[in-house]
């Protein structure tokens, strides 16, 4: 009799597993929560504590903040209808992309103005708020490296007998793709990057393949591997190297010819709090939040956030004057012009980059 | 079995229609989810705007680099599966050879990198095989090496990856086969003059074709389908097309579609051909080869005489020579072993990036794991669906395999080949098209959705171990209850579901680890629910801190516990009969 029951007891288990199911999701949504998607890591921790946690404190409302906002995610949420994300951060690079049809434009009446009239210029978009500066450097390991012996220019990352040693570059899927560099490698000059002549730009990367072992599309990849010695020159964000040379990682950056760009908050199509995401796009725009990312070496977009910082930490920020005068201005409009064959720049890359990267 | 009724039943339902039913529950979970999703993906991949159209296979079908990746791809497996199986072979043999109590302790030393998480496995070949990794820096303070060797991102790290986690695939099913074939035949065949190769190669070796076959066939599917290792391995050139795949998922759908469509054909056609040349009979007694086989024991045959053609010495009975065996034998248990077990000092680390040797010793790393609710949640919502997934595939599984014991012996066949069919499409696959599947109903970024999915690919094990534990039990307690007036179901619960319990209870173990250690389904569908894999996914893709090391040396625990855990008490509760091993694998 006892085996018997045994047996019944088995689909009791199983009828109960329904009502755990249920559990899970349904309990997360009673209250309005705020999901914002960034890129990971140490830097959404920074977001962490400059924003988001503060954002709660102030106002009460949750936040859930995930890694891996990018293009086709967006993309698959707005098309199936399942926008789970209210708020994301991207590259300047993916901005016209988004604002092809996958982003809210930005009610701005419903922002202070006050905040507004603060902001650089640029910054505030049809489609985006700028949140910072990101600032893709010249980086190297200076144990392979020491002093002052390191690439000051990309001509000297593509010169492997000055310079040798593994390189990694970003992967030409990824959002900021490896053609400028390759093009002021190449020695066009700052001015005529645009519009980017893929022929040269590919002669130039198929050149300095051998010596890259890995194109990557993770925002870690680079520092990881200029701080363990797999590689020894990259090419990486800014705030990411300067952070790992301030915890004691060997590694080091440059200024020169640097890409920067501005990053922004956009809000998908169809977003499920659009009222509390326009909250949250107001208060990281704030000085306050702004220097609190600042401290973190991340470049502000409020002017007065910068009065808010010391001098020592503002000559960290790739948009301090001295610094953006060594960079090289990152223009998303380029990327989405038409090339020859009639749809963008953009998708024209892709298709190269696939074909190429298959080559042997 | 048909002769059913050998008392009356109190049920008016008759037994074979009774069989039916209990398929009932599997159909309602492979049908939606399994086969809907992917006519879908059919459906999509001819789908034009104007009516059906080839046009998303022509530009599969011609594009230069597509198609080499696509060639690439079945190179790699090739070489996987060669690689796999010379390690794995003498592995099984010193395993099958071995006594009764150490042929225990063997397989558990091999089933704990099985049950270790794949990613887990991946990263671990980063730390080792860096410039700066471990054995680089072994090779370089030991003068062995003057620079370092560039191993990571290329072709050599993507085989070493695979291969180690492919060898038990194959260990597995050589095993069980190897410990049917009789020693005595060996030994007659010495007897009567042949050299310890020629018995070998004439009897044994072809016995334990049939193992082999079934390891090579499972090691070349799941290569052709995998996307992790590669993609955290290896450089442009090791590309394979399941990432291309995902690549153009959201670029182009219907092209996606109709690359998996292709994928999946390639894999059927090749496991075809690799189960048509390497079929052998299925009594491992027979030396009966049919035709493509012949080819096979020709050469074996070949192989034996060789030995006797060169020694040209009296022959002798003679013991083979173990050494060269145990050699091969425990090089591959170290190579299995070892890298999992390095992961344990190195995330002990203190440094904010994982470096060898550490430079000092904390727990600082575990810490972070417990302190931070995106870690904990993501741990949490994977017991959460793995729970679930045990239950459902689990009940569902058996119920199947049940109903496939008792119905007509070439549906039984049939069916058996489309419920264990999850296995063989690969994971990425499936992940894809149950991706636009779900999103129609809205189960993306939803615990159901994640379970179902997760409960798909689950299925085929829980039928594969519950179907062999019905195999050796018998049907006459059952009958005998019936006969004594116990309604169906008593009768069943009452006997035959006592004797495959064992055999359930591992089933339900090996769905929990298959939902555990998902990635891919879990990149697609379980948006901001986070399981454990997908968030060590996100952290090895995003991050620089070796918290994913911690984790990883924390589900290596996991897994060892559970593994040694269940065999003993399995030991404990059936003196050691075979019944639901869960060493003895699926």
């Amino acid at each position: 009799m006892s085996r018997f029951r045994n047996g019944y007891r088995v689909f009791a288990v199983i009828a109960a597993f329904v009502g755990l199911l249920s559990v899970g999701p349904a309990s997360a949504q009673q209250q309005p929560v705020l999901v914002i998607a960034s890129f990971g890591g140490e830097f959404q921790d920074q977001q962490r504590k400059a924003f988001f946690d503060p954002f709660t404190k102030a106002t009460g409302i949750k936040v859930v903040d995930v890694a891996g906002a990018a293009v086709p995610k967006v993309r698959a949420m707005v098309q199936t209808g399942n926008v789970e994300w209210d708020v994301f951060q991207t590259s300047a690079h993916d901005y016209p992309e988004y604002a092809d049809g996958l982003t809210e434009p930005i009610d701005y009446s419903k922002i202070d103005k006050a905040v507004l009239a603060q902001m650089l210029p640029h910054t505030v978009q049809k489609f985006g708020l700028a949140t910072d500066y990101v600032s893709q450097v010249i980086a190297w390991n200076t144990k392979s490296f020491p002093g002052n012996n390191h690439p000051q220019s990309w001509k000297d990352v593509w010169d492997v007998k000055r310079f040798p040693g593994p390189r990694m570059l970003t992967a030409g899927t990824y959002s900021i793709e490896p053609i400028e560099p390759a093009l002021m490698a190449a020695g066009v000059p700052k001015g005529k990057i645009y519009p980017v002549d893929l022929d040269k730009a590919y002669a130039m990367l198929t050149a300095i393949r051998p010596s890259v072992v890995r194109w990557t599309t993770s925002a870690s990849a680079i520092p990881e591997a200029l701080a363990s010695g797999e590689a020894v020159i990259g090419f990486a964000s800014s705030a990411r190297i300067e952070s790992l040379k301030e915890s004691g990682a060997p590694v080091d950056y440059t200024w020169n010819q640097a890409v920067i760009s501005i990053g922004y908050w956009m809000i998908p199509k169809g977003a499920k709090h659009k009222d509390l995401a326009l909250k949250f796009l107001e208060f990281q725009a704030r000085a306050e939040q702004q220097a609190a990312l600042g401290r973190f070496n991340v470049a502000v977009v409020n002017r007065h956030a910068m009065d808010l910082l010391t001098e020592k930490q503002r000559t960290l920020l790739a948009s301090a004057p001295q610094n953006l005068a060594r960079e090289f201005e990152f223009d998303p409009a380029a990327w989405s012009r038409p090339g020859p064959s009639g749809k963008s720049i953009y998708d024209e890359n892709v298709a190269r980059w696939i074909a190429w990267s298959a080559q042997q | 079995m048909e002769r059913a009724a050998v008392a009356p039943s109190r049920s008016s339902v008759p037994r074979s229609v009774r069989a039916w039913l209990l398929l009932l529950p599997t159909l309602l979970l492979l049908l939606p989810c399994y086969v809907g999703p992917l006519l879908q993906l059919l459906g999509t991949s001819v789908g034009g705007d104007h009516g059906p159209t080839a046009a998303f296979y022509l530009q599969a079908l011609t594009d230069r680099p597509s198609l080499l990746i696509l060639w690439r791809t079945i190179v790699l497996s090739v070489e996987v599966t060669v690689l796999a199986v010379l390690i794995g072979y003498p592995l099984a043999y010193m395993i099958a050879r071995a006594p009764e109590r150490s042929q225990h302790l063997l397989l558990l030393l091999v089933a704990i990198p099985l049950w270790t998480s794949s990613l887990v496995r991946s990263f671990v070949w980063i730390v080792l095989l860096g410039r700066e990794g471990v054995l680089n820096q072994l090779a370089l303070s030991t003068g062995l090496l003057k620079m370092p060797v560039q191993m990571l991102y290329g072709r050599p790290a993507v085989l070493i990856g695979l291969v180690h986690i492919m060898i038990p695939h194959v260990v597995f099913p050589l095993v069980s086969v190897m410990r049917r074939i009789s020693p005595r035949r060996s030994e007659v065949a010495k007897s009567l003059g042949a050299g310890p190769m020629s018995a070998f190669w004439l009897i044994f070796f072809p016995q334990s074709l049939s193992g082999l076959a079934s390891g090579a066939v499972l090691v070349f599917v799941l290569c052709c389908g995998f996307f992790v290792t590669p993609a955290l391995l290896g450089g442009l050139r090791d590309q394979t097309y399941v990432m291309l795949i995902q690549q153009q998922v959201d670029r182009q759908w219907a092209l996606a579609a109709a690359m998996s469509v292709v994928l999946l054909a390639v894999t059927l056609v090749f496991v075809a051909l690799l189960g048509r040349f390497l079929r052998v009979d299925d009594d491992a007694g027979s030396t009966r080869l049919p035709k493509p086989g012949r080819l096979i024991g020709a050469a074996c045959a070949f192989l034996g005489r060789f030995e006797s053609l060169g020694a040209r010495r009296p022959a002798r009975p003679a013991r083979p020579a173990r050494w060269p065996v145990a050699i091969a034998g425990w090089g591959a248990i170290l190579f299995l072993l070892v890298p999992i077990l390095l992961l344990f000092p190195l995330s002990l680390t203190n440094s904010p990036y994982l470096r060898f040797p550490p430079p000092g010793l904390s727990l600082r790393w575990y810490a972070n794991f417990f302190s931070r609710s995106d870690w904990t949640s993501a741990a949490v919502i994977s017991f959460q669906v793995g729970g679930a997934v045990t239950l459902l595939a689990t009940a569902v599984g058996t119920c199947a395999a049940v109903a496939l014991s008792r119905i007509e012996s070439r549906w039984s066949r049939m069916l058996y080949g489309f419920l264990i069919s999850p296995m063989i499409v690969p994971t990425l696959i499936i992940a894809v098209a149950f991706y636009f599947q779900f999103a129609a109903f809205h189960l993306i970024g939803s615990l159901p959705g994640l379970v179902l999915a997760h409960s798909v690919i689950a299925l085929p094990v829980v039928v594969v171990v519950v179907t062999g534990g019905l195999k050796r039990a018998s049907l006459g307690p059952e009958r005998a209850a019936l006969s004594l007036g116990a309604g169906p179901l008593r009768a069943f619960f009452a006997t035959t579901f006592v004797a495959v319990r064992p055999s359930v209870l591992t089933g339900a173990l090996f769905a929990f680890l298959v939902s555990f250690d998902d990635v891919v389904i879990a990149l697609f569908l379980a948006g901001i629910n986070s399981t454990l894999p997908k968030r060590m996914w996100d952290s090895v893709q995003l991050e620089i801190d070796p918290t994913v090391a911690a984790v990883s040396a924390m589900l290596i625990l996991l897994s060892i516990a559970v593994v040694v855990a269940w065999e003993l008490i399995r030991l404990r509760l059936h003196g050691g009969e075979e019944a639901g091993s869960l060493v003895s694998g699926p």
